[in-house]
C-alpha cells in the first residue's frame, strides 16, 4: 500500500470515530432540556405569536422599508431570520415576491437562512417548503458570536444579507447576563458580518422593554450614553423634547420606562453601526404591550420595541485616519436625530385599535393564510 | 389609549422536564443486541412503517445533506398523546397497535397495521444516541416535547444485561427520556416530528459515501451532482448492473427506501407499454399490482418511489423470447390462519440487468420486508442462467405476520405460512415460469436457426450462381429406395461417365455419391448417413457437408471421380466439417 493510501485510509477510520458522539450525548451537549427553563415558560415561550399587533408591523411598517431594499438590490432580498412555525414574515415576503430562488443541494430554495432552537418547530420548519436555504438547529445569538461553531460558520459562509431580523421576544440583557449581553455582542456582530455589504440593508430587532427584567447596569449604562448624547447634539436634545417632553434620559426612562429602553438601545445600535461606518438612512420604531396571565390568575404586561435600521454604507473621509474608532462625522448627530424625528415611532397598540373593521379583517385573513400555508392537518 | 392582547391562561406548576426510564425486555434485547438494522434505510424504514399505520398522508425526511448534521422525520399521521407515548416507550416491542385496533386495520384510511412502534423507535437509535421526538393528536391543543437518551442501548448485549439486574424481573432499562406536556398548538392539527440532532459518525461517513471517496468510486449521482428526480436514479440504475455502482450511498439511501416502503411504482411502471424502441411484456395485463393510496414519501424533496421499471434496456437489444410476467394470486387456510398472497414473476432475458432486483422480496401491507432475495426462497434445482432472469414481487394481503424477525427485514423460516408461501412460490417457478421460459426459449432458437438457413441458403445461391453444372443451393438427401424386387438383384451399377450421361437419376439407382438431377444436386441418403455414423456428425454438420457437396457439383467434380474416389472426398469432407 503507497503512503498516500495509508493515510487516507487513517482519515478514514478516524472519520468513524464516535467519540465525539459519545461525549455531546454524555454532557447533553446543545440538549433542549438542559438549556429550557421551567415548564411553564417553556409553554409559554413555545407560543407562536399570531396577534395582529405583531403583523401589523410586519406588513404596514417594515414591509415598505424592505420593499426600498429589495429595490435596490435588483428587487429580492436575502433574509437572516427565525422564521418561526408559520413563516409569517417568509410568507409575507414571498407573497410580495421579495424573496430569491435560489438552487442549493439539488432544490429550489428560497434564499433565506433560519433558526431555530425548539427542535420540534425546528422540524416542521425544516419539513416545509419551500424549502430555505439553510434551516438550523440552534441559537441565532450563538451563532452569531460564536465564529466557530458550526452554525457560526456556516451564517458567515451566507453573509452578507439584505434583512436581518432578530425577533427574539427577549430582554437585551437578562439579570445573569452581565453587560454585555449576547443579544447585544450578537447585535456588533451582524455589523461585522454585513462588511461585504455594497447595498442598503435592514437590521431588525424586536425585544422585551420590562425594566425590572433587565440588566440594570446596562439600562444604566444606555441611559448614561443616551444623555451624552443629549448634552452634545442640540438637535437631538429639542427633539427629544418636542417628542417625549423631557431634556433628561433618567426623566424619560422614569416616564415612559418601554420607550426609554427601546430608545436607548436604538441608540446603541445606531452608534454601533457609526463605528463600522454605516449610515442609519431610515429608521422605524414599533411598541406595543402584550398582556399576559400570572399563576394565579392576575392579569400583566409588558411592552415591546421593534427597531427597524436602514443601513448604508459611508465610509469615513480619506483626510482624517481611523486610530480606536470611527471619528465623529456631521451626520452622525443626523442619525441619532432620525431615531425621535416624528412619523418615525409607532404605536401598534393605538394604530390597531384605530384600524377599520376591513383592514383588520385583510391582516387577520392574512395571518390565517399563513397559517393555514404551514398548517399539518390533512 | 394601548390595548393588550390577551393570552389564554396556562396552569402548570413551577417544574421541569420529567424523567422516565426506557424498559424493554431481556428477551427482547437478546433479539435486537445493538444495531438492528442492516441500513439507514431500513432503520427509516420503521419510523415510516409507523406513520403508515397512523394513518399519515405524507411522510417527510429531512437529511441536511451534505453535511447530514440533523435529520428530521415528520409525518401527518394522528399522532399520539404522551400518555401511549411513555406507555409505549415503556413497553419496547409490544405493539399497542393491535390492543388498540381490534380489527386490525387503521380507522382512517383503513389500512392494515404494519408494525411494533417501540421497535420503530429503537431504529432511530441507529441513527444518533440522542433524539427528540414531539406529537400532537388532533383536536388537542397542545403537544408533547421528549428527548429521548439511547446511550445504554448503544452498550453491548451482555452490558445491558448487567444493567437489567439491578431491576426487578426481566426488564432492562436502555435509556431514558426527559418530556415535557402541554406545549401550545393549534387543535386541528396532527403530526409526529423526529429530530436527530447530532448523528452517528459512521452515519454521516456512509450517507457522505467516504469509503467509497476513498476508493475513489465513480458514481453518476453523487452529493455534488445530484439527481433532479427520483425518476432520473431509477433510469440510471435501469440501464446499470447494480445500483450501488451507479448511485453514491445518499442515492442509494432513496433508491433503497423505494424499494422498502409502501408507495407507489413510478408512472408507468413496473412494466413499461411496448414501444418502438421497447420490447412488449407478455401478460403484463393481467397483473394486478398492489399499491397503497394517499400514501408518499418525500426524501429532500424527492418523491420516493418503488423503483421498478421493466423491461431493461438490454432486453430490448437481445434476441431472446420477449420478457414475460407470470401472476401471482393464491389464498390459502394455514395452521388455522388464512395466507393471502397476490404479486407477479417477472422473467427476462438474457438477466434482469439491476443486480438489487434479482430474485423475490416479500411485502407485508406493502413494506418490503429485506432485499430480493435472490436464492428465490431456497428453490431446491439448479436451474443456471435462468435464475438471474427472475424478479418477483410477492405481496402479502394476509398472514405471515408472526414470522417476520424483530429486524422485519427476514423470516423465520420454521414459520407454517413462510413454509407455505415458499411451497407456493417454488411450484409456480418448477412448473410454469421456468418451463414456459425454456419453451419460449426453444421456439426462439429453433425460429433464428431456421432464419439463419435460409439466410445461409441466399448467401450460398448467390455464390453459385454461374457455376458451370448451375445448380441451386439447396442440395437434396435423395428419397429412401424403394425395396429391391425379388429376382432382379443383379442390376449393374453405372460407372461415373455413364451416371452423367442420363443426368437423371431413377430412385434407388444411384452410379454415385452425388449426382444433378433437374438442376438440383442430390446426395445418396445411405452414403450421407454412413458418412454421419462414421464421423459422428450432428444436424448443423450434415447441412454443411450437403451445402459443400453441392458447390462442387455445381463444379462438375464429382463427375470426374470414380466411386471409391467419390467416397473418398465424401468422407474427407465429413471430416473436414463436423465440427
Amino acid at each position: 500500500m503507497k503512503k498516500d493510501d495509508e493515510t487516507s485510509l487513517k482519515d478514514f477510520v478516524n472519520s468513524l470515530d464516535e467519540t465525539g458522539h459519545e461525549r455531546r450525548a454524555e454532557m447533553h451537549s446543545d440538549s433542549f432540556f438542559d438549556n429550557a427553563p421551567d415548564d411553564a415558560t417553556l409553554v409559554t415561550r413555545s407560543r407562536e405569536f399570531d396577534d395582529i399587533h405583531k403583523h401589523y408591523v410586519r406588513r404596514q411598517v417594515w414591509l415598505k422599508l424592505v420593499k426600498r431594499v429589495a429595490a435596490a438590490n435588483g428587487g429580492n432580498i436575502h433574509l437572516l431570520t427565525l422564521p418561526g412555525k408559520f413563516r409569517f414574515e417568509v410568507g409575507l415576503y414571498q407573497k410580495c415576491g421579495l424573496l430569491k430562488r435560489v438552487p442549493h443541494n439539488g432544490r429550489d430554495c428560497l434564499s433565506v437562512v433560519g433558526f431555530e432552537t425548539d427542535p420540534t418547530t425546528f422540524g416542521l420548519l425544516k419539513t416545509s417548503g419551500p424549502p430555505l436555504l439553510e434551516m438550523l438547529l440552534g441559537s441565532i445569538l450563538s451563532a452569531l458570536t460564536d465564529a466557530t461553531s458550526q452554525n457560526g460558520v456556516l451564517i458567515r459562509k451566507h453573509a452578507p444579507f439584505d434583512v436581518i431580523n432578530l425577533d427574539l421576544t427577549a430582554n437585551i440583557a437578562n439579570q445573569h447576563d452581565g453587560p454585555y449581553s449576547p443579544f447585544l455582542q450578537s447585535i456588533r456582530e451582524c455589523f461585522q458580518l454585513q462588511g461585504s455589504q455594497s447595498t442598503p440593508w435592514l437590521l431588525m430587532v424586536t425585544f422585551r422593554t420590562g425594566l425590572a427584567e433587565t440588566e440594570r447596569r446596562v439600562v444604566q449604562t444606555l441611559t448614561d450614553f443616551f444623555q451624552t448624547n443629549l448634552d452634545t447634539h442640540l438637535q437631538f436634545r429639542e427633539q427629544c423634547l418636542d417628542a417625549f417632553d423631557v431634556e433628561s434620559a433618567a426623566t424619560l426612562l422614569e416616564r415612559r420606562p418601554h420607550d426609554g429602553v427601546g430608545l436607548f438601545t436604538g441608540k446603541w445600535i445606531v452608534e454601533q453601526g457609526h463605528q463600522f461606518e454605516w449610515e442609519c438612512a431610515e429608521f422605524k420604531h414599533a411598541t406595543f404591550t402584550r398582556g399576559f396571565s400570572h399563576k394565579d390568575g392576575s392579569q400583566d404586561a409588558y411592552g415591546m420595541s421593534k427597531l427597524c435600521f436602514l443601513f448604508k454604507k459611508r465610509l469615513a473621509p480619506r483626510r482624517q485616519l481611523i486610530l480606536r474608532q470611527v471619528p465623529a462625522q456631521s451626520w452622525h448627530a443626523d442619525d441619532l436625530a432620525r431615531l425621535i424625528k416624528p412619523g418615525n415611532r409607532v404605536d401598534v397598540d393605538s394604530a390597531v385599535a384605530n384600524l377599520s373593521e376591513s383592514s383588520r379583517a385583510r391582516l387577520a385573513a392574512e395571518i390565517e393564510e399563513f397559517k393555514q400555508n404551514q398548517a399539518i392537518t390533512a | 389609549m394601548a390595548q393588550t392582547t390577551t393570552q389564554p391562561q396556562v396552569e402548570l406548576r413551577k417544574r421541569h422536564a420529567k424523567t422516565v426510564q426506557i424498559t424493554a425486555s431481556e428477551k427482547i434485547i437478546a433479539d435486537i443486541s445493538t444495531g438492528i438494522y442492516r441500513t439507514p434505510a431500513a432503520a427509516l424504514k420503521e419510523l415510516i412503517a409507523n406513520a403508515y399505520d397512523a394513518d399519515a398522508t405524507e411522510v417527510r425526511i429531512e437529511t441536511d445533506a451534505p453535511r447530514f448534521s440533523q435529520l428530521v422525520v415528520r409525518d401527518d399521521g394522528c399522532g399520539m398523546s404522551l400518555d401511549r407515548f411513555l406507555e409505549i416507550v415503556q413497553h419496547i416491542g409490544g405493539s399497542r397497535k393491535r390492543i388498540d385496533s381490534p380489527t386490525g386495520y387503521s380507522p382512517v384510511h383503513n389500512r392494515k397495521l404494519i408494525g411494533r412502534i417501540g421497535i420503530g423507535l429503537l431504529s432511530v437509535a441507529q441513527l444518533g444516541q440522542r433524539f427528540y421526538i414531539s406529537s400532537t393528536v388532533k383536536g388537542s391543543r397542545t403537544r408533547f416535547l421528549a428527548e429521548i437518551d439511547l446511550r445504554p442501548f448503544h452498550k453491548d448485549d451482555a452490558a445491558l444485561r448487567r444493567l437489567g439486574e439491578q431491576r426487578d424481573g426481566d426488564e432492562i432499562d436502555i435509556g431514558s427520556v426527559r418530556y415535557v406536556d402541554g406545549l401550545p398548538e393549534a387543535s386541528a392539527s396532527h403530526y409526529t416530528v423526529i429530530t436527530v440532532p447530532d448523528p452517528k459518525a459512521g452515519l454521516i461517513s456512509e450517507m457522505q459515501s467516504q469509503l467509497r471517496t476513498f476508493i475513489k468510486s465513480e458514481p453518476t449521482f453523487t452529493l455534488g451532482k445530484r439527481a433532479k428526480s427520483f425518476q432520473q436514479i431509477v433510469e440510471t440504475v435501469q440501464k446499470s448492473k447494480r445500483a450501488d455502482i451507479v448511485l453514491d450511498s445518499y442515492h442509494y439511501l432513496a433508491w433503497e427506501l423505494g424499494l422498502l416502503c409502501p408507495v407507489k411504482y413510478l408512472e408507468g411502471g413496473p412494466f413499461l407499454p411496448a414501444t418502438r424502441g421497447r420490447r412488449r411484456i407478455v401478460g403484463a395485463d393481467e397483473i394486478e399490482l398492489e399499491e397503497p393510496q394517499n400514501f408518499t414519501v418525500m426524501l429532500d424533496g424527492l418523491d420516493i418511489r418503488r423503483p421498478i421499471l421493466f423491461p431493461n434496456p438490454r432486453a430490448t437489444g437481445y434476441a431472446g423470447p420477449d420478457p414475460a410476467v407470470h401472476p401471482i394470486n393464491w389464498r390459502e387456510v394455514v395452521a388455522g390462519r388464512e395466507v393471502s398472497i397476490s404479486g407477479y414473476v417477472y422473467v427476462q432475458q438474457p438477466h434482469v440487468d439491476c443486480h438489487e432486483l434479482n430474485g423475490v422480496q416479500l411485502r407485508v401491507r406493502g413494506v418490503g420486508v429485506g432485499p430480493y432475495d435472490k436464492s428465490l426462497m431456497g428453490y431446491p434445482y439448479d436451474e443456471g442462467i435462468k435464475f438471474g432472469q427472475v424478479s418477483a414481487e410477492i405481496y402479502v394481503k394476509d398472514g405471515l405476520e408472526s414470522a417476520l424477525n424483530i429486524d422485519r427485514s427476514s423470516f423465520r423460516e420454521t414459520d407454517p405460512h413462510y413454509l407455505a408461501i415458499r411451497a407456493y412460490l417454488w411450484n409456480v417457478l418448477q412448473k410454469t415460469v421456468f418451463p414456459l421460459q425454456k419453451s419460449a426459449q426453444k421456439t426462439v432458437k429453433a425460429q433464428k436457426d431456421e432464419a439463419k438457413q435460409e439466410e445461409d441458403e441466399k448467401v450460398l445461391e448467390k455464390a453459385l450462381k454461374g457455376a458451370p453444372a448451375g445448380v441451386g443451393s439447396r442440395p437434396t438427401v435423395s428419397p429412401k429406395p424403394p425395396a429391391p424386387a425379388r429376382g432382379r438383384s443383379t442390376e449393374k451399377t453405372p460407372g461415373p461417365k455413364e451416371a452423367r450421361k442420363p443426368k437423371t437419376v431413377k430412385p434407388g439407382h444411384y452410379q454415385t455419391i452425388v449426382v444433378v438431377a433437374k438442376g438440383q444436386a442430390q446426395v445418396d441418403r445411405d452414403e450421407l448417413e454412413e458418412a454421419a455414423k462414421l464421423f459422428g456428425l450432428k444436424k448443423d454438420a450434415k447441412t454443411r457437408l450437403l451445402r459443400v457437396a453441392g458447390v462442387l457439383a455445381a463444379y462438375d467434380v464429382w463427375d470426374s471421380l470414380s466411386p471409391e474416389q467419390a467416397r473418398g472426398l465424401f468422407h474427407a469432407l465429413a471430416a473436414a466439417v463436423r465440427s
